[in-house]
């Protein structure tokens, strides 16, 4: 039987570090001109933006590289859209995730994990595990999966914000565009459902 | 570079896609608050519109002529008005959430915010010098909303069947008063068993305000009578009114009197030919 302190084990902080926000904002200058520039940016953020997707559709990468695809081309289509007071990282986050939730919704599914192969299911995990642990737990760690995908979005999309992409409360509400209260309220009634989702398994 | 970097970066190309300029993202936040400000502006304006009408009811006398709850709800709250006002609330609260910052607050402290605001401006609009070129305005602009849609004293006494009859007084003798209601009828209103209010006088040019019962189709018996405060645009309307009235009566009056004189002097040559002819006989 998994408890809560097995859970929050399970959903541990992991990277991304994040690229010094002067460094971005030197590249957001000149992407302005040049979209190769734009291109660096792009493979900064790549990696947690692929893994970001994968944990909140459980979709393959094929779906997930159409998602960012056309994220990326929005974001550099309003790039004098970006709000400097937020951190580059987290308006390319708000951008990634409308985009999910727009396919998601015009492909009409629930999303499901099968369409991703293993290696990819390994990217939905905490990356600093390892190895051997996770085969270890690797029954609980699927049952956590399966339990957090069963999670309605608005849920299931909060508690991946939070504790697997270690983001703050204010970077959720500027990437969700919800106010602190509702994120609050989101994720603590997220986590009830999760703990009783994983109960019932 | 990553395989998706390449992608991206030649569908950029392919579709000669360009950041959109910096101005069309400025005007495109100022918009939502251009346009979230102008909708404050009018709920405040709908808000007055609903204050000026709430307080120009007199609630009581709907009680004392025996109106039920409901029959005062439909007839006396501004319920048209009350609904624009929540149609451009929400609009505000809409787009000012959604200007680049609008998300950090929630919607209940926004609309929390707005009601009072709009609310409060509402209330004070109601009673400034603003009022009266407002609601002048408001008249010329939509005749038929606001005759029609906004409760106003002059509906609420324009009533004599549910013993609700207001209007100006032409003249008054020791019973009875004239009254011209604000469709321009005549009225006889007895008033001999009525109670006045405090400052009321049947004085010329004077507007009343009388609850009583109609007894004819022109004559009503007057049980209370309160003065009717007009504001200096509406009495000087009234004088103009009331004049033309007289006006109109007066040659009515001369008219008959000279139908009269015709009539008579007619039945005179008559009864001259008459004798005319007795005599012949």
């Amino acid at each position: 039987m998994l408890d809560a302190s097995m859970i929050s084990q399970f959903l541990s902080p992991i990277e991304p570090k994040e690229p010094s926000v002067s460094s971005d904002a030197e590249l957001l200058k000149q992407a302005r001109r040049d979209p190769e520039v734009f291109g660096v940016l792009m493979e900064r953020y790549e990696p947690p933006l692929r893994r970001y997707l994968m944990r909140l559709t459980g979709w393959g990468n094929e779906e997930i590289e159409d998602i960012l695809q056309e994220a990326f081309i929005k974001a550099y289509h309003h790039l004098n859209d970006y709000d400097e007071e937020l951190k580059f990282s987290t308006w390319l986050y708000r951008i990634t995730h409308n985009q999910a939730i727009d396919t998601i919704r015009s492909a009409q599914a629930r999303p499901f994990l099968s369409q991703a192969s293993l290696e990819e299911v390994e990217q939905f995990l905490p990356a600093d595990e390892d190895i051997e642990a996770q085969f270890l737990r690797q029954d609980d760690l699927e049952k956590v999966r399966q339990a957090i995908l069963a999670l309605p979005l608005m849920y299931r999309e909060v508690l991946i914000l939070r504790f697997l992409e270690e983001k703050t409360y204010e970077e959720i509400v500027d990437i969700l565009k919800k106010p602190k209260g509702s994120i609050a309220t989101l994720i603590s009634r997220g986590r009830t459902l999760l703990l009783k989702g994983l109960h019932r398994e | 570079m990553s395989e998706l970097t390449k992608k991206t970066l030649q569908a950029i190309t392919e579709r000669k896609i360009r950041p959109v300029p910096l101005w069309v993202e400025w005007l495109k936040n100022s918009a939502y608050w251009g346009g979230g400000i102008f909708l404050v502006a009018l709920s405040a304006l709908t808000m007055g519109i609903s204050w000026h009408a709430l307080f120009e009811i007199d609630w009581a006398a709907y009680l004392k002529v025996g109106f039920s709850w409901g029959e005062i709800l439909f007839s006396g709250v501004p319920l048209f008005s009350l609904a624009i006002f929540i149609f451009f609330l929400w609009g505000s609260i809409f787009l000012l959430h959604h200007t680049r910052r609008g998300y950090r607050y929630s919607m209940p402290l926004l609309t929390a915010l707005f009601l009072t605001l709009s609310v409060a401006s509402g209330y004070f609009l109601e009673g400034s010098p603003l009022d009266e070129p407002t609601e002048r305005f408001l008249l010329a602009a939509f005749p038929q909303t606001k005759n029609n849609l906004i409760p106003s004293a002059k509906q609420q006494w324009s009533q004599p069947e549910r013993g609700l009859l207001g209007g100006t007084v032409l003249s008054s003798d020791a019973t009875d008063l004239q009254l011209l209601d604000s469709s321009q009828k005549l009225w006889t209103v007895d008033y001999s068993e009525a109670h006045f209010s405090p400052n009321t006088q049947p004085d010329s040019y004077e507007d009343v305000k009388v609850i009583g019962t109609q007894e004819k189709e022109d004559r009503f018996r007057a049980k209370e009578i309160t003065s009717w405060k007009k504001t200096s645009r509406e009495k000087e309307e009234n004088v103009v009114r009331v004049e033309s009235v007289k006006k109109r009566e007066k040659a009515e009056e001369s008219k008959k009197k000279e139908e009269q004189a015709n009539e008579q002097s007619d039945d005179q040559d008559e009864e001259d030919t008459d004798d005319n002819y007795d005599e012949d006989d």
